[in-house]
């Protein structure tokens, strides 16, 4: 049976949004979504959280009642980098909508945006960047190679030949040094 | 409409969405410990950080209420009102005058960069702003 959803208002996500900056673990996720989204989609990191909090504000990005407001946030400006990728020309490398709809890609409207939330996209250049980060670690590579070339995250682990831990180890660990390198301004855009 | 020139693309969506379930799901002992590096780099804590832009955004959006009461502003002033007023009303002229002045005073230092003027101001601002369209279409009787 479907069930109806159900979204929190704004003046409920302004007062947990000002709530957020009183605790360490969760601004501490925060950030770090932040910066990784920001990395991968060739923003500022700061930039980006604020225009996430501006449109749960404004209620243009509608919080649900069952997503906890890190996880909502983080949903948001995956989004929005999603957006800007778009606008930035880059386009699936099989895209069913191609033929269809040229001017998909140059949709800039708050509804065109949304229209598919679920994928990042990044150049060939941006991809080398990012697999170029970790010479001298086979295992990252592998990893990252696979993933960006479409493999699934357990196919991958099998391939590279990792257990359950070791596989979130290591991403915990790609995601760390991605986190580090884009603070210290080494592998900004 | 914005025409962009298309260039091929990887979809690191699912990657993307490991790392943040990762970031989503570690223990905050493990998140808190990641976090600390990034805070030895930057100098920032990640509350500051949070802060920033939770300040930035209730700045960007005071500043769009802001314009948009200096624009209803803007249209009452084309539009006078107070012409003739009665001899009991000059006084409230004056204070017009003088909230008007005022009013103009923060809309102007807003414009000049949103870090010299707080969001009460901002707010203050506004609320005169909305007073004066008030007391333009009710004048205030002494």
């Amino acid at each position: 049976m479907a069930t109806a959803r159900v979204f929190k208002s704004k003046e409920d996500f302004a007062d947990e949004v000002s709530r957020l900056q009183r605790s360490r673990q969760q601004s501490a996720r925060l950030r770090q979504a932040a910066i990784f989204l920001a990395k991968v989609g060739g923003l500022e990191a700061d930039d980006l959280l604020q225009e996430a909090i501006t449109r749960g504000i404004e209620g243009r990005r509608r919080w649900p009642d069952h997503i906890d407001i890190v996880t909502f946030l983080a949903m948001v400006m995956k989004s929005i980098v999603n957006g800007e990728r778009r606008k930035a020309g880059l386009r699936p490398e099989r895209d069913p909508d191609d033929e269809g709809d040229p001017d998909i890609h140059a949709d800039t409207s708050p509804e065109g945006l949304g229209r598919r939330a679920d994928d990042i996209l990044v150049s060939e250049e941006e991809r080398r960047a990012l697999i170029g980060m970790f010479e001298g670690d086979d295992e990252a590579k592998m990893i990252l190679e696979g993933r960006l070339g479409g493999m699934e995250g357990d196919e991958l682990r099998q391939f590279v030949g990792l257990d359950e831990t070791q596989y979130k180890s290591k991403l915990r660990k790609i995601r760390r040094a991605i986190n580090k390198a884009y603070t210290a301004g080494k592998d900004r855009k | 409409m914005t025409i962009v020139k298309k260039q091929a693309a990887i979809d690191a969506g699912g990657f993307v969405d490991e790392v943040l379930n990762d970031i989503l799901s570690a223990s905050d002992a493990e998140i808190l410990e990641d976090d600390s590096e990034l805070t030895d780099i930057s100098g920032e804590t990640a509350d500051a950080f949070v802060q920033r832009a939770v300040r930035a955004s209730m700045t960007a959006l005071g500043k769009q209420r802001f314009a948009e009461a200096a624009a209803e502003l803007r249209q009452s002033r084309k539009q006078p009102r107070i012409v003739s007023s009665p001899p009991g009303e000059e006084r409230t002229k004056r204070d017009y005058v003088e909230s008007l002045k005022a009013a103009e005073t923060k809309l102007s230092l807003a414009a000049r960069g949103a870090t010299k003027v707080s969001k009460s101001d901002l707010d203050s601002a506004i609320e005169d702003l909305n007073e004066l369209g008030g007391m333009q279409k009710h004048p205030r009787k002494k």
